[in-house]
């Protein structure tokens, strides 16, 4: 952090913590350190005073889930969550409760030592995301002691102010972003700590690591702040002021034309439709994306959810599937099934010595019957309260018999559902050995999706991962774009429909070139859609088929690199 | 009956049991009826906690020994172990698709 002095007023330099560009009043936070002193009760006293103890924790509980209530972020309802989870810690509650008892405390005092038991702990931790943590259980300690634990920021009105404090709270951030708070310079707060997480997926500008001083900002008025370029001036002077809201005008505009590039219709320059789909993995992502206008999605991913339980809960997967179709109106929802390799499933501990090659994906659920039948009954659920939208995806398929195996087993299973019309089913094409029979495969196949990540490891045999070949693995290059070709001209010549939902799709170049070789339905991630969008929107199908020729026909990496650079900076 | 199961674990995650990691193991801890206890370099502590589990601060790499007790202890084992090699469900998504 270096000050300067300029004609402006005093300039701060930072750590960028969320970017963005605001200039308003200055405000500032402080927050008097709760010095409680020691405090007995008669021993008569003690049930009463550890009932109210178990009142405020559960009060303080309440306030965080009102306030959870209000948030649709799934970053920012999960670190509401572990706040929660921290006022109903059991070892907390028994050493407030214990030293009621032994010690005589009264509940506050009891609250306060025994939180601060911990936050001496941690301050000493060599771990900065332990420390980062710290002034969250401060926040906690105050709201539940004087059951208003807020740094104080004189009742001056936020809106659209710079607030300069020493370190917020999450619950601090939010508040304030309800009273209209435009942009946070802190002190402390490592980037991993929760205000910056939530200031981020608030949009707010945020700096932290800047040392400012209260007798600086006395009497200033104006604060111009740049978080992602690290820099905040108090008072800046008119030139100065011109280039922030230069700077601002400018961010604004990205926001704006990312905005309005989702909703613009998706055509092509020479008015051809494609479809841009999400992939989703959680099902916190699912309350963003209404906002985000998406057709649909492309890639519902399911082991992440299995991964994280552990075991396969039929309910909680059922849930998933259909929250997943609930949030997307009329839109088709690909469901993949479990693509994950049977050393994940639980009690088993064996090892592979090449698990990408081995036992994972459509191997594996046809072994373990049990498993595939449960998740299929969860999908065929699902499909029955939403019908005609609902496709099944099957992963790491290598031959048509696999595929012909899991259509049996669906089958079989909405005939004992009592079911006319289950789900079509389509491949994973992925391995290389179904994009060389992409023809056979076609013929049984309802859709085809195209995993790129996976299928360009495969044809390379370069493992990403691996430092010393991961400059191999590389998307672009021709020979994963022939075997892409093969499988999208038979789909195209079966009439199935084909998508992409690689990282691939998410690459606005590559993305222009799979509508040139024929694909017009890509998936990814929803955060890369604007730019995707943008490119595809300005080009014609003409001169994309140009480009996906030049990557189809380069004569190695370096050409198809070549090609790619050419066409960045024509 | 009550028994007592020990098993060693590696904390897998490359940033070490953060928070995440921290919040799924106690979570999915308290679930089971079983007690369950980390202990790392001499300290022990309540799995069920929170709290606890941060001040252990276990980076990448900490071999840690689980200890559960009581009803259903061998199955909440399990589960326990299997969260540590799956990585607590996280770093998968880069690998799949």
């Amino acid at each position: 952090m270096r000050r300067e002095s300029t004609t402006s007023g005093i300039r701060y330099r930072g750590t960028p913590a969320s970017p963005g560009v605001i200039v308003g009043p200055v405000r500032w936070a402080t927050r008097r350190e709760l010095d409680l002193p020691e405090e007995t009760i008669p021993e008569a006293d003690i049930s009463l005073h550890q009932a109210q103890a178990e009142r405020q924790m559960d009060q303080t509980k309440r306030r965080l889930q009102e306030l959870k209530q209000t948030q649709r972020d799934p970053e920012i309802r999960a670190i509401l969550d572990a706040q929660m989870s921290m006022v109903q810690d059991p070892e907390l509650l028994k050493r407030v409760l214990q030293q009621i008892e032994t010690n005589r405390y009264t509940v506050d005092y009891a609250l306060y030592s025994s939180f601060n038991e911990f936050i001496q702990i941690m301050r000493q931790s060599g771990q900065d995301w332990v420390k980062d943590r710290v002034v969250d259980l401060i926040a906690l300690r105050d709201r539940m002691v004087q059951q208003s634990g807020e740094a104080d920021t004189e009742d001056r009105p936020l809106r659209g102010a710079v607030l300069f404090a020493d370190e917020l709270s999450p619950t601090e951030v939010i508040e304030y972003s309800e009273r209209g708070l435009g942009g946070i310079v802190m002190r402390h707060g490592g980037t991993t700590s929760h205000a910056v997480i939530i200031s981020q997926a608030l949009r707010i500008p945020c700096m932290v690591g800047v040392m400012w001083k209260r007798t600086e900002l006395e009497g200033a008025g104006t604060a111009a702040l740049d978080a992602g370029n690290g820099e905040v001036v108090i008072d800046p002077d008119p030139a100065m002021l011109k280039e922030f809201d230069r700077r601002e005008a400018a961010a604004n505009r990205a926001l704006e034309e990312a905005r309005r590039i989702v909703l613009q219709p998706s055509e092509t320059a020479c008015g051809s439709p494609f479809d841009i789909l999400a992939n989703i993995e959680f099902e916190e992502e699912l309350d963003r994306l209404d906002s985000e206008r998406i057709r649909g999605i492309g890639l519902l991913r399911s082991e992440t959810l299995f991964l994280r339980q552990g075991y396969f809960d039929s309910e909680r997967h059922r849930h998933f599937y259909e929250k997943a179709l609930e949030t997307t109106g009329d839109q088709p929802v690909t469901l993949r099934l479990l693509d994950i390799g049977g050393d994940k499933l639980p009690g088993r501990q064996h090892e592979e010595p090449n698990p990408f090659l081995g036992w994972r994906g459509v191997r594996m659920l046809l072994d373990e019957r049990e498993l595939l039948q449960a998740q299929l009954r969860a999908v065929l659920e699902a499909h029955r309260t939403h019908p005609g939208r609902l496709r099944i995806l099957v992963p790491m398929v290598s031959d048509v018999a696999e595929l012909r195996e899991i259509r049996s087993r669906v089958q079989w299973l909405a005939n004992e559902m009592a079911m006319d019309t289950p789900p079509p089913i389509g491949v994973m094409i992925e391995v290389p050995a179904i994009a060389l029979q992409a023809r056979e495969a076609a013929q049984e196949a309802d859709f085809f999706s195209i995993g790129s990540n996976d299928l360009t490891q495969y044809v390379l045999a370069a493992d990403r991962g691996n430092e010393k070949v991961s400059a191999l693995y590389d998307s672009s290059h021709p020979a994963v774009w022939r075997v892409i070709r093969m499988a999208v001209e038979a789909a195209i010549e079966a009439e199935i429909p084909v998508s992409v939902c690689g990282e691939m799709a998410g690459q606005p170049l590559l993305a222009g070139a799979l509508l040139g070789l024929g694909v017009r339905e890509l998936s990814m991630n929803p955060s890369s859609i604007p730019a995707v969008k943008k490119l595809i929107c300005a080009h014609s199908l003409r001169s994309l088929r140009e480009l996906a020729e030049q990557l189809l026909s380069a004569q190695g990496r370096e050409a198809s690199a070549e090609a790619l650079e050419h066409w960045r900076t024509p | 009956m009550s028994s007592t199961i020990r098993r060693k674990v590696t904390v897998n995650n490359r940033e070490g049991l953060h928070a995440r990691p921290s919040s799924v193991l106690v979570r999915d801890a308290s679930r089971f009826p079983a007690d369950f206890f980390i202990e790392y370099q001499g300290y022990r502590v309540n799995g069920k906690s929170i709290l606890g589990v941060m001040t252990l601060a276990a980076e990448h790499g900490a071999e840690l020994e689980l200890v559960t007790e009581g009803e259903q202890a061998a199955e909440t084992m399990e589960h326990l172990v299997s969260l540590f090699e799956n990585r607590f469900g996280m770093e998968e998504s880069e690998e799949t698709s």
